[in-house]
């Protein structure tokens, strides 16, 4: 019984550590899929001044992700507070101005979210080496606990 | 020579296609007050911030008891563009949005200018929504003159503003669609008031949202027709292009602003078109206040010198 509830303990320490390296991932995906499509918006609107919802209509990329800022309402929950706010005043203002306006507000959220792109990316390799050492140190010490 | 001619009209499919366009509330505040009064068509919706709406309904003026406050008036004006005003600045720096179906909304606000150029519009103060009537019959004079003739005559429409010439082509453009034998004809519709679904056309080179000097010229040049209708010549750029359309044999008919014949022929920009002899006809049309006919006056050009 001992060993099978050490073994318990040391997969899901293992498991602890691979969701939240697999949330880094999702966040990484998430803004690269973001940054493609501002900078798609970016085109359209300063080549073709296509209608909003043409440019979403056109968008061929569309992910879960994608779908769900388009349709949202409310506000969507996807990297953090502080840069969800920035995406959910992004996608409430695109539209809403003249061309030369609608242009600096996709560069100012293109430079934002490369560099949180650049940063998560960098961030990425240390902090899933502490998640994994962090999450194999507590399982063994359960274990010698337990047993 | 003066004629009269009765009409019956409609508007709503146009009106339903607005009502879906404007925010919720103001659209159904409109249309509750409209089923209230039994009014039976509208002409235009006009709106000013943080005044009630003016509607233009039946003929008449009315005062609607619908308060429009500023951010209902920022809100009809976005979502008379679709959410994105970007792509309507062509026309907004014109002072006016074309919201589809005919339908055109006149804007003003305050300029934003850069340099000699507007640059765009902000805080809107007034929008006027005119919405497109299909009126039957309202061509029935025109098309009857130009059937007599085989459709090889030049007719020029005038008439004060607001009387209904535009009305008047979007129902010949109608009749011309349904010839039997069909004849090949170009519209310039540059506001896109002209082409509407009442007077959708399968049979005419529609020419929406150009300029229509270079529209006409375009016409002309690429798509052989025998007749082209134009709205409201008003600058000498468009009377060149009318000039030159003519003298490659192409048959016209526009409209311009006048309130008398007089008037008419001491307008410069007209002066080479009529003493050339592009037009056969000049024809008057009013309409009086609250009533539902149009007078025609026709006025041979012919040798008019």
């Amino acid at each position: 019984m001992k060993i099978a509830g050490c073994i318990l303990i040391f997969i899901s320490a293992i498991l602890c550590s691979y969701y939240y390296e697999k949330g880094l991932k999702i966040k990484i995906s998430k803004c690269e899929e973001l940054l493609s499509f501002i900078n798609y918006i970016k085109s359209q609107i300063d080549y073709f001044s296509l209608p909003i919802s043409t440019i979403y209509e056109k968008y061929d990329k569309k992910s879960d992700f994608i779908n769900e800022i388009i349709s949202s309402e409310n506000g969507i929950k996807a990297i953090d507070k502080e840069n969800d706010q920035q995406i959910n005043e992004f996608f409430g203002n695109i539209g809403k101005g003249f061309k030369k306006e609608q242009i600096k507000l996709c560069e100012y959220n293109i430079d934002r979210f490369s560099n949180l792109l650049e940063k998560l990316k960098n961030d990425y390799p240390n902090k899933a080496k502490v998640f994994r050492s962090m999450s194999l140190f507590f399982g063994i010490c359960a274990i010698i606990l337990l047993v | 020579m003066r004629l009269e001619i009765k009409y019956k009209e409609k508007t709503d499919e146009a009106l339903e296609y607005l009502i879906s366009r404007i925010p919720r509330e103001l659209g159904t505040s409109i249309m509750c007050f409209l089923n209230e009064n039994k009014y039976s068509f509208i002409n235009e919706i006009r709106m000013k911030k943080n005044s009630f709406i003016y509607l233009i309904a039946d003929s008449k003026n009315v005062k609607t008891d619908i308060f429009v406050s500023e951010a209902c008036i920022e809100s009809t004006f976005e979502a008379l563009c679709g959410g994105s005003i970007y792509a309507h600045y062509d026309t907004i720096k014109e002072g006016y949005i074309s919201v589809g179906q005919g339908i055109r909304a006149g804007v003003c606000g305050t300029a934003v200018m850069d340099g000699t150029l507007i640059s765009g519009i902000k805080d809107i103060s007034s929008i006027n929504i005119r919405i497109p009537q299909r009126i039957y019959g309202a061509s029935n004079y025109i098309f009857t003159l130009l059937e007599k003739n085989n459709f090889k005559s030049s007719l020029l429409l005038y008439s004060p503003p607001g009387v209904g010439k535009t009305s008047i082509l979007r129902d010949l453009v109608i009749r011309l669609n349904e010839l039997a034998t069909p004849i090949r004809f170009s519209v310039i519709d540059s506001r896109e008031e002209i082409i509407t679904p009442h007077s959708f056309c399968s049979n005419c080179d529609a020419f929406l949202s150009y300029p229509k000097g270079t529209a006409i010229e375009l016409a002309t040049k690429s798509m052989t027709p025998e007749l082209i209708i134009c709205d409201e010549i008003s600058t000498e750029a468009e009377a060149q292009a009318v000039f030159k359309a003519s003298h490659n044999g192409v048959k016209l008919i526009a409209t311009t602003h006048s309130s008398s014949y007089n008037e008419l022929i001491s307008k410069s920009i007209l002066e080479p078109l009529l003493s050339s002899n592009v037009f056969d006809f000049a024809i008057g049309v009013s309409r009086k206040y609250g009533e539902k006919s149009y007078k025609f006056t026709l006025n041979k050009l012919f040798n008019e010198a």
